[in-house]
């Protein structure tokens, strides 16, 4: 990165606030103000390690899906008896300090951005692969219904998971 | 205002000073290799930022801040009337400018634009 100045912050901890930030306010609703604010990072500072908005928010995706998603569906894949499969996933699929940041990536930026569809289709196999071992070919459908079920949790929706 | 575009037959992102905006930054317009090119952000809250030491252009606080500008070791390109419309073109340290803040007709458009042509290692 040139200069050779130390950079006076934590990156790791600037992903991570940023991820919170995205994950509560989505994308655009996430100024560089805020960023900056929340981060307590110089404006400049944050242009010279991440590059973009853009770019920031793909790296806390990232983030997210290696330090949250990867971590939930591997424990996942472990459980055998199926209705708890289905209960753990959807209380703890795409969970954490940066809850909803897939969903709601899915829902705002995928359909723009190649980039975050990628992601987010990486983050939605990973959890058809973890329900396989229980649900067999169901895994892709019960894929659906844990996401829907996140976004009903988001929205403050009781979950109807025992139901059927 | 500024015109951005990507010229992909030279690989290059161009920056076109329109009008007055020649006269206040002092240049007609600016390239840049697109492989220097490292993302764009609109970004309206910037202009209220210190601008550090003009070095060369115009400035006239709250009216217009335009060309070159040294901040704290960093090497800022400026043209922007009004904040909402500004845009942040970050640059690979190679460039002559760190940094470029230049106002748009559309940032969404020229974020796009500028984000589209870019590839990520």
């Amino acid at each position: 990165m040139g200069m050779g100045r130390p950079r006076a912050f934590d990156t790791d901890r600037a992903i991570e606030t940023a991820a919170t930030l995205f994950a509560t306010h989505g994308y655009e609703g996430t100024s560089v103000d805020d960023l900056v604010t929340a981060t307590g990072i110089h404006r400049g500072s944050l242009y010279k390690v991440f590059g973009s908005k853009r770019s920031l928010h793909l790296t806390a995706l990232r983030n997210h899906l290696d330090h949250e998603i990867r971590p939930t569906t591997a424990a996942l894949a472990t459980l055998t008896d199926p209705e708890q499969v289905l209960s753990t996933a959807i209380a703890s699929y795409d969970n954490g300090p940066a809850a909803g940041l897939l969903l709601l990536a899915a829902a705002e930026r995928a359909p723009h951005d190649p980039e975050v569809a990628a992601l987010v289709a990486e983050g939605v196999a990973a959890l058809e692969d973890a329900l396989r071992p229980s649900h067999g070919d169901a895994a892709p459908r019960l894929a659906s219904t844990v996401l829907g079920a996140r976004l009903r949790l988001r929205a403050g929706l009781p979950t109807a998971s025992k139901e059927h | 205002m500024a015109l951005v575009s990507i010229d992909r037959a030279r690989d290059l992102l161009t920056v076109e000073f329109q009008g007055l905006d020649k006269l206040w930054t002092l240049k007609s317009r600016l390239e840049i290799p697109l492989a220097h090119v490292r993302g764009a952000t609109h970004d309206p809250g910037i202009a209220r930022e210190p601008k550090g030491l003009r070095v060369g252009g115009t400035h006239f606080p709250g009216l217009i801040t335009a060309g070159r500008y040294l901040h704290k070791g960093e090497r800022l390109f400026w043209d922007v009337k009004n904040p909402d419309k500004a845009v942040v073109i970050e640059l690979a340290d190679a460039e002559t400018y760190d940094r470029l803040v230049v106002e748009v007709d559309d940032p969404r458009a020229t974020v796009a634009l500028v984000e589209r042509s870019l590839t990520r290692d």
